[in-house]
């Protein structure tokens, strides 16, 4: 009896934990865009609670509904949706990059002022976004085979964000040195260029002076 | 039974390994955003920030407590500065967290933050649970892979801040040898055509 007590109140302290997490004001019509940088194949999930900062009638507010556009590092529109005042979503990348995540709330007209909220928001990427405990749920998985798992995902997503790392160093090194040969390569253009307009300005000068018959 | 201690593994394992809302987003020049988090007094808190995009990197970062007097204000500049701020919640309420660019008139800073409230409920259910010694270094892996995580994270945004500075040094050099070889080109001929201009005045009498 204390046991599922103890259990009840860790479940609860978790749920309050979204709950009560970080925040932040959106207001009707306003959309706020968050940037996510990751590696291609990681998983994104996004856990929200929309609350309503004036609700009519001091009753709370059920028809809140927040739209959430997920935009991949090529412009494309991955997520659109429109949920209710508490939710989740998730998607997977495609490609590695930065995604983003933008948030708005609808405005009903008849409100009169545009709707203030609080937007309660928790975005986990890569392995701390898989349900431990929905997977071993399905797979049986004793305590100990689950934490393995999760130590494995999480190395694992080191290894993933360690290569996305190397390709961004080829490209950077790529652009230093292109930077550097271009240096160069200006540099020796402009002494060129320097030289032949030394050398055209003493040749016009004397046949002026030719012409001049000064010389 | 089995299944039960499981579950209760689980949840244990969730609370102590905090996790950290990391966001990331783009505050436009000549405004401000701010982000809040209900802290219960005594709880320690660590809000950990990075300026990854535009201009100086520097944003001005000020944190209030539940009613409204400044706890912390600082400029930060990510080249110069860590940006780490811990404290002791005095009280209950909810704390504000705000990133100000009004200081800038044209360009947008990418601000990269986290905002961590330590459980302290963790330790006295851990004990009482007794767990092996198994769990305990399986729960220090975790701890030590997740800090590996954060480091790596941060370390994409420092190579990030790098490859802007290199890729606008190219598009400088370009533009800058370009105007630089034109005006060297109109220079001489400007010269020789004002040489021209005072000869023939001066062979026409006029000086």
């Amino acid at each position: 009896m204390r046991f599922t007590a103890v259990l009840v109140f860790l479940t609860l302290a978790i749920v309050a934990n979204v709950v009560n997490g970080l925040y932040f004001e959106l207001n009707g019509g306003q959309t706020k865009c968050f940037i996510e940088e990751n590696p291609k194949d990681t998983m994104l999930l996004g856990k929200y609670v929309l609350e309503d900062m004036n609700p009519p009638n001091g009753q709370v507010n059920t028809q809140l509904a927040l739209t959430v556009r997920v935009q991949d590092p090529e412009k494309r529109e991955l997520l659109s949706k429109t949920m209710g005042a508490s939710g989740r979503f998730a998607f997977t990348t495609q490609m590695g990059g930065e995604h983003k995540i933008c948030f708005s709330t609808n405005t009903s007209k008849w409100f009169g002022p545009s709707v203030k909220t609080r937007l309660h928001l928790d975005i986990e990427a890569g392995a701390s976004a898989n349900d431990y405990e929905e997977i071993a749920k399905l797979e049986q998985l004793s305590s100990m085979e689950i934490a393995i798992r999760r130590l494995n995902d999480r190395i694992n997503q080191i290894r993933k964000e360690q290569s996305y790392q190397k390709g961004r160093e080829i490209v950077f090194r790529n652009t230093s040195e292109s930077t550097n040969a271009r240096v160069m390569w200006w540099s020796i253009l402009q002494l060129i260029v320097l030289v032949l307009t030394g050398v055209w300005q003493m040749k016009h000068l004397k046949s002026f002076f030719k012409a001049k018959k000064l010389v | 039974m089995k299944y039960t201690g499981l579950v209760l593994f689980a949840i244990i394992a969730s609370l102590v390994i905090c996790t950290t809302d990391a966001l990331t987003l783009q505050i436009e020049p000549k405004s401000q955003e701010c982000f809040f988090n209900f802290i219960e007094r005594e709880k320690t808190t660590l809000i950990l920030y990075q300026v990854t995009r535009g201009g100086l990197l520097d944003i001005d970062v000020r944190i209030f407590d539940p009613r409204g007097n400044t706890i912390f204000s600082k400029l930060h500049f990510d080249t110069t500065m860590k940006g780490r701020q811990s404290f002791v919640a005095a009280e209950s309420g909810a704390y504000k967290l705000c990133f100000n660019n009004e200081m800038s008139r044209f360009t947008a800073k990418v601000v990269s933050f986290s905002w961590t409230v330590e459980d302290s409920n963790n330790n006295d259910i851990a004990k009482g649970d007794s767990l092996t010694p198994m769990d305990q270094s399986i729960q220090k892996i975790e701890r030590t892979l997740q800090s590996i995580i954060h480091e790596q994270k941060r370390l994409r945004y420092r190579e990030q801040a790098n490859r802007d500075t290199s890729e606008s040094t190219n598009g400088r050099v370009v533009w800058w040898s370009i105007a630089e070889v034109v005006v060297l080109v109109v220079m001489g001929v400007a010269q020789i055509w004002y040489l021209r201009r005072w000869f023939d005045s001066r062979s026409s009498g006029r000086v």
